[in-house]
């Protein structure tokens, strides 16, 4: 059980991660891809896309996956929900679950009080989207019965709180592209503030399916570069739109102090957290609102500024987007932001909006761990609205990062993570 | 589907691929016969639904849910499924599937 009040402002662990994404299913794979500069970005293959204007995508391979799930004993009772959502989280959870050393023979949870807090963005829309072709085909006959259980927003949370048998609290965010990084950051004041003990947080999203994926064609955000691989390029002069990618991410959070005495393998600390609204416009950024969550993280981290070796961005590569994000740095910053890096991992693995914080955070994580960056994909001529620095400047270790996610809607969500170094 | 003929045997195949792929938990299909009970096919209370409207779409028939009763045999099933079939579909030469029509 939790451990109460008395151990408020723990230090919180992230001691499991795990990865579904066009880069791999293997935190290796991912990784590796990652730092050699090679992205994931492709055509469109989920989807017959002869009318899209845009038909590229990151597509997590399903054979893979497939197989992957083939030996998670919790999937089981959901292995034919055709959602891919449902199947990616399921992979993600169970790899940071398992590099936590919280999976029991049984395959489920060593520690039953865990909570499942995910993200997710667009919920379940392949399985909305098949709801209403049974029903345009058939009318009400046509709706599958089980439709609610496969399409409510908490499908994925009680899924994965159900399979591993997790009886701690279960929900889900939903906070658009910003969305996982809030999993993670109310995970974070949870454990600090001794209100939950271990926490299940991530993301998953796919969007692959004829609506959803018409919508954001005709959003008009999506790029159109005929270059599948160059397509997606933040804060690059010619930039033109984002990707938008299928894929899930799951840390296994916990208190500091007690991931130490279970010997746990500590991956990284998450030390601070900021989020607030634009409150201006549905999908308009607004500089301020941004300003306010990055200096709502440093100062629930204690930190300043100038204690950031590096930033990912939320870089979407949109014209908003970006400039917004620069200017907010820079006001955050100020001239110090010249030395200190900016990376994106959008560019490698898509636009995973409900999921985008949680990968991109893993993503984080691992340049603390290996101490270097990974390219900057496709950021040939940096806008010079863009005025940031986008290479590492320094020969100081990487210790302490800022990850930026940003929603639709004015969602405004910032983490810090620290290097953990014993 | 319409018209297609289908044996027993046939019905019992078609109905073991719907408990595989309605179930919340792995059966063992080999070992479902006619007179296995509806509890044996890790069918529950939510998944009977499921069940049912597959059933439906397989067969292109319609069921009331309280038609199904949980102390019905697989050979209860079969023989409503029969009963209720197009009258081509229950006679040896029956006009065969059309192509492109079924929902495999």
């Amino acid at each position: 059980m939790p451990s109460g009040v008395e151990e408020s402002r723990r230090r919180v662990a992230v001691t499991g991660i795990g990865v579904a994404a066009s880069l791999g299913l293997d935190e290796a794979a991912f990784s590796d891809r990652l730092f050699a500069g090679k992205g994931g970005i492709g055509r469109l293959t989920a989807l017959d896309g002869k009318e899209f204007r845009t038909r590229i995508a990151s597509e997590v391979d399903r054979d893979e996956l497939g197989a992957a799930l083939a030996g998670v004993e919790p999937f089981t009772a959901c292995r034919h929900n055709p959602d891919p959502v449902v199947g990616m989280a399921f992979h993600a959870a169970d790899r940071a679950l398992r590099q936590a050393g919280l999976i029991g023979p049984d395959g489920r949870s060593l520690i039953p009080e865990t909570a499942v807090i995910f993200g997710g963005g667009g919920g379940m829309s392949w399985n909305l989207f098949e709801a209403h072709r049974g029903y345009h085909g058939k009318g009400v006959r046509g709706v599958r019965p089980t439709t609610v259980p496969r399409c409510m927003m908490n499908c994925v949370s009680s899924e994965l709180s159900i399979g591993y048998g997790l009886t701690g609290p279960n929900y889900m965010t939903a906070s658009a592209c910003a969305a996982s990084t809030v999993a993670m950051g109310l995970a974070f004041r949870f454990i600090q503030a001794g209100l939950m003990d271990t926490v299940l947080c991530g993301g998953s999203e796919s969007m692959y399916d004829p609506v959803t994926y018409s919508s954001w064609d005709r959003l008009g955000v999506l790029s159109r570069n005929p270059d599948p691989e160059r397509a997606f390029r933040p804060f690059d002069r010619r930039r033109d739109g984002f990707v938008i990618g299928e894929g899930a991410g799951a840390f296994v959070v916990e208190p500091l102090d007690r991931a130490r005495a279970r010997g746990a393998s500590i991956r990284a600390e998450i030390c601070g957290y900021g989020e607030g609204s634009d409150a201006k416009h549905i999908s308009q950024p607004s500089v301020r609102g941004r300003v306010s969550a990055m200096r709502g993280a440093l100062a629930s981290a204690g930190l300043e500024p100038g204690d950031v070796d590096l930033i990912s961005a939320h870089g979407t590569a949109t014209e908003l987007n970006d400039v917004a994000e620069s200017r907010a740095i820079r006001e955050v910053f100020g001239d110090g932001v010249d030395s200190i890096p900016v990376v994106s991992g959008k560019p490698y693995f898509g636009h995973l909006v409900g999921a985008a914080g949680i990968v991109e955070t893993a993503a984080t994580v691992f340049c603390l761990e290996q101490d270097r960056l990974h390219p900057n994909l496709n950021l040939d001529e940096p806008d010079p609205l863009c005025d940031l620095c986008f290479q590492r400047k320094s020969g100081d270790a990487l210790k302490v990062a800022m990850k930026n996610s940003f929603g639709l809607g004015g969602n405004n969500a910032v983490l810090i993570i620290r290097k953990y170094d014993g | 589907m319409t018209g297609e003929f289908m044996d027993k045997e046939t019905i019992l195949a078609r109905l073991c691929e719907i408990v595989d792929r309605t179930s919340r938990v792995k059966v063992d299909t080999s070992l479902v016969n006619e007179k296995a009970g509806i509890d044996s096919l890790g069918i529950d209370s939510l998944s009977i639904f499921d069940f049912i409207f597959e059933i439906q779409e397989e067969f292109e028939i319609t069921f009331e849910p309280t038609e199904f009763l949980r102390e019905m045999c697989v050979g209860d099933i079969i023989a409503m499924i029969e009963e209720r079939m197009p009258h081509d579909a229950r006679q040896p030469g029956g006009r065969k599937e059309e192509e492109g029509t079924g929902h495999g």
